[in-house]
Formats: C-alpha cells, structure tokens, sequence
C-alpha cells in the first residue's frame, strides 16, 4: 500500500501538468517582476521565461 | 530511448547539460545572424516582425492555420551512444538541445529564434540557451521519474492539447510584457 501511495505520488510530482505549471508559475512570476522595474535584469528573466516555456512545449520530440 | 534505465543517474545529468548547452550554442549562432538582420532594421520594425511572427505561431497553435515549419524529421541516431556514459549522452543532449538535430513539434521554439534574431542581445541570448535546455531537461527529467514504462509520453500524448493551450498563454504574456518594455516610452 505504502508503494503504491509512493508510485502515485511521483507520478503526480512528475506528471505533464505540474511541470506546465512550474514552466507557467515561474514564467508569470518573472513577467509580473518585468512590469514593475526597468533595466536588465528583468528583461534577461523574461526571455529566459519565454525560452523556457519554449523548451518544455518542444516535449514529445524524443 | 529516454526511459530505458541505463539513463538515470548520471547519464541523464550529462544529457540535460548537453541539451543546455546546445540551447546556448543555437543562441549564439541566433544572436550572430541577428546583428546582420538588426542593423538595417529600425526597432519598431523589428518589433512589428516579432508581431506578426507571434500572431502566426499562435494561429498555428490554436490550429486556424496550417503551414510547415523547417525541421530535421529523423531521430538522433543511437550511434551517439557508442561515445561512453559521458560523451554519448552529452553529444545526444547537445544535439537535441540545438533543436536542428530532430523533430520540434511546437511553433513557440521557432517564436524564440525570431525574438533572438531581432531583439537579443548577447546576455540575453545566453539566458534564452539556458532556458530552452532546462525546459528540455524539465520534460526529459520528469520522464525518466514518472515511471519506467514510458507513460510519460502516454500522458503527454494524453494532454498535450490542454499543455500546449496554456504554455502558449504564459508565453504570450511574457512575449507581451518584454515587447512593452523594450519600445521606447
């Protein structure tokens, strides 16, 4: 019983829809940080955000 | 290939650093082609190619659109492996992490070279490489953890529609806060 929780557990930490949500979080986070200062700091963020999203959306190419 | 076990451990760190530093090598190569189309071009042009790049990837997405887009249609071949635990998977990493090397099934990659072609700069674009080869690490971490009978892949085939619909949405957003910041006030 108690590897089964486990299995469930790790499948849900590791399934599609929470590393979307960790792509999504961090990418919102950064854009919502964007918004409020100028300068390069937040504009290196966001890109790395947009590629990020990017990298993970390319998923199923293996 | 990803789900055999021979990859966990350290195979599998040697693969993500490869698929990192092929997204800064893509990056680069972006960001040296970029000067010599941003020179002639005045930013709001360049602004507006972003525009209407973003406008079709999006279509294209959602499905309105149909239209190929340029990729390498075959698989890394696994002669890569024949390199040992560290070169084989960091030259696989690598060559994926390019993202010329294979299939790229979203258009939101292609949306990334234009941004690096028009509006990187050199910091920039290294921070685009490194974000594009954790994002591929992301997917190819969380299927080696999910199981180790390739359901991963199951359940992305399962809800990729709903995955790609919202990672689309974040981008968007992000592609809208950087292209306000970087117009002039």
């Amino acid at each position: 019983m108690r590897g089964f929780r486990s299995a469930v557990l790790r499948r849900r930490f590791w399934h599609p829809y929470t590393g979307m949500a960790w792509v999504v979080g961090l990418t919102v986070i950064v854009a919502a940080v964007g918004l409020g200062y100028d300068g390069w700091g937040p504009t290196v963020g966001l890109v790395a955000g947009l590629a990020l999203t990017a990298g993970f959306a390319t998923s199923g190419s293996t | 290939m990803l789900s055999s076990p021979v990859w966990r451990g350290f195979p599998a760190f040697y693969f993500c650093l490869g698929l990192v530093a092929g997204g800064v090598v893509i990056a680069a190569a972006l960001l040296l082609i970029g000067s010599l189309l941003r020179a002639p071009l005045p930013p709001p042009v360049r602004v507006g190619i972003v525009l209407v790049a973003a406008l079709l990837v999006t279509l294209r997405e959602l499905g309105v659109l149909r239209f190929p887009l340029p990729e390498n249609q075959r698989l890394v071949p696994e002669s890569v492996f024949r390199l040992g635990r560290f070169a084989g998977p960091f030259q696989f990493g690598l060559e994926m992490g390019t993202g010329v090397r294979t299939y790229l099934p979203s258009g939101l990659a292609y949306l990334t070279a234009v941004v690096l072609l028009l509006l990187a700069t050199p910091v920039t674009a290294v921070a685009a490489g490194v974000g594009f080869g954790l994002g591929r690490s992301l997917m190819t971490a969380s299927a080696l953890h999910f199981d180790d009978a390739g359901g991963w892949n199951l359940e992305w085939g399962y809800r990729s529609t709903v995955v790609r619909r919202v990672l689309l949405i974040a981008y968007l957003t992000a592609l809208a806060v950087l292209i306000s910041s970087s117009l002039p006030a």
